[in-house]
């Protein structure tokens, strides 16, 4: 069996990486034993940093190419990649009435049992449809696994970007209502689009 | 949908209804009101936290609390591993029927003025651990002033939590946090 390494670390060719020199032998030269002028070294990195950081922290850094390490949360907010699984929310039709149709999929699969449902039927566009006379989310329940958008077969439920203004100081105002989920659809599109990619949900109505 | 929510501590500092202590005394004079606010003003840049850590949270607890988020930024970076030093009690992780007794425990032994913080799902309702090992929220014990859903959650919602406990801080009277021990523990009661 052969393995063919052909691969990369970053843009450079894996033929021209070398190992590093590793010092094994510690016994300290004439300018380590001095000791102070070590210290000095050491302390001058450390202010270094300090600086850095401080400054960051007066002019809160903006761009990719930073040099400072740290995320000044409140003022400054990351970008996070389309996969990430924030608060679930309610897909919102144009009109302002949700997609979902009550089948009480996501609520049985919701392994914290945080969802639940009281469906219900109404006219639009002289068709009966069922809705959600009631969607409760419990968040103080919810673990964010991502299986209720999994499920859904309408797409009315979706993982969106959102994590902030989560935590509560009351544990009551944590069980959402429909109302506080829903979430218009053009604000949505992007994470659609890309749970038909992973979960190949399409694969059945074959165009 | 059967969820049993203990009293906030804005219900029960309600419920009380009586001012206590230096309150009674002085009542709210221009004195003590400049008091309190230039003590909540050190207080709430200046959290020292017990981390109460039992699972699988610790690791985002690390996180919020290392350089990349760096709650040091908020005054709340140094962890006291003793609880007679702390005045903020992070419990992060599952609380499960044999370990609330020690929380409680560790909660009577710390000093007076004193916060709890929870955080991730499991000490905030039990999360999906909706079963006969696991307490059903960590507000069933003890006081809690702010809840972080999650499973983990994230720094930044973290970083919320501390934001809305300074708020509440900021705003506190002395008669405001909840004395002495946990009401389940023997003296408490």
């Amino acid at each position: 069996m052969s393995y063919e390494l052909n691969y990369t670390i970053g843009s450079i060719p894996l033929e021209k990486l070398k190992p590093k020199k590793v010092r094994k032998n510690i016994e300290l030269t004439l300018w380590e034993r001095l000791y102070i002028p070590e210290i000095v070294r050491g302390m001058i990195i450390t202010t270094r940093h300090f600086v850095q950081n401080m400054a960051g922290f007066i002019f809160p850094p903006n761009g990719k190419k930073r040099r400072v390490f740290t995320v000044y949360y409140p003022e400054e907010k990351l970008t996070i990649p389309i996969a990430y699984r924030g608060r679930p929310v309610l897909v919102m039709r144009e009109d302002g009435t949700e997609r979902c149709v009550a089948c009480g999929l996501c609520e049985s699969i919701c392994p914290a049992f945080a969802i639940s449902i009281v469906g219900g039927e109404r006219r639009r566009e002289n068709e009966m449809e069922r809705y959600p006379v009631t969607y409760t989310l419990d968040m103080s329940r919810c673990v964010y696994c991502g299986f209720c958008e999994e499920v859904c077969p309408k797409e009315a439920i979706a993982m969106s970007d959102e994590y902030e203004e989560l935590a509560e100081r009351d544990r009551n105002r944590m069980i959402y209502p429909k109302e506080k989920l829903l979430v218009s659809e053009k604000r949505l599109k992007n994470r659609i689009d890309y749970v038909r990619k992973i979960y190949s949900k399409n694969n059945y109505n074959a165009k | 949908m059967a969820i049993n929510v203990a009293m906030s501590n804005e219900q029960r500092a309600m419920s009380a209804g009586q001012e206590e202590g230096i309150e009674k005394v002085l009542g709210n004079s221009v004195l003590l009101t400049q008091l309190d606010a230039i003590v909540d003003w050190g207080r709430k840049y200046s959290f020292f936290l017990y981390p109460f850590v039992t699972a699988c949270c610790g690791m985002e607890f690390m996180s919020v609390a290392g350089p990349r988020y760096d709650l040091d930024r908020f005054g709340a970076a140094l962890p006291r591993f003793s609880p007679r030093q702390a005045d903020l009690l992070m419990v992060v992780g599952t609380i499960s029927h044999k370990q609330a007794p020690i929380l409680v425990k560790v909660y009577n032994q710390m000093t007076e003025p004193k916060w709890v913080f929870s955080f991730g799902v499991c000490a905030t309702s039990g999360g999906f651990y909706d079963n006969y090992a696991t307490v059903q929220g960590i507000d069933t014990l003890i006081p809690v002033d702010v809840y972080v859903p999650g499973c983990p959650p994230r720094p930044e919602m973290v970083i919320d939590g501390l934001l809305k406990l300074q708020e509440k801080v900021a705003k506190e009277k002395w008669s405001d946090w909840p004395r002495g021990e946990a009401l389940v523990s023997k003296k408490g009661r």
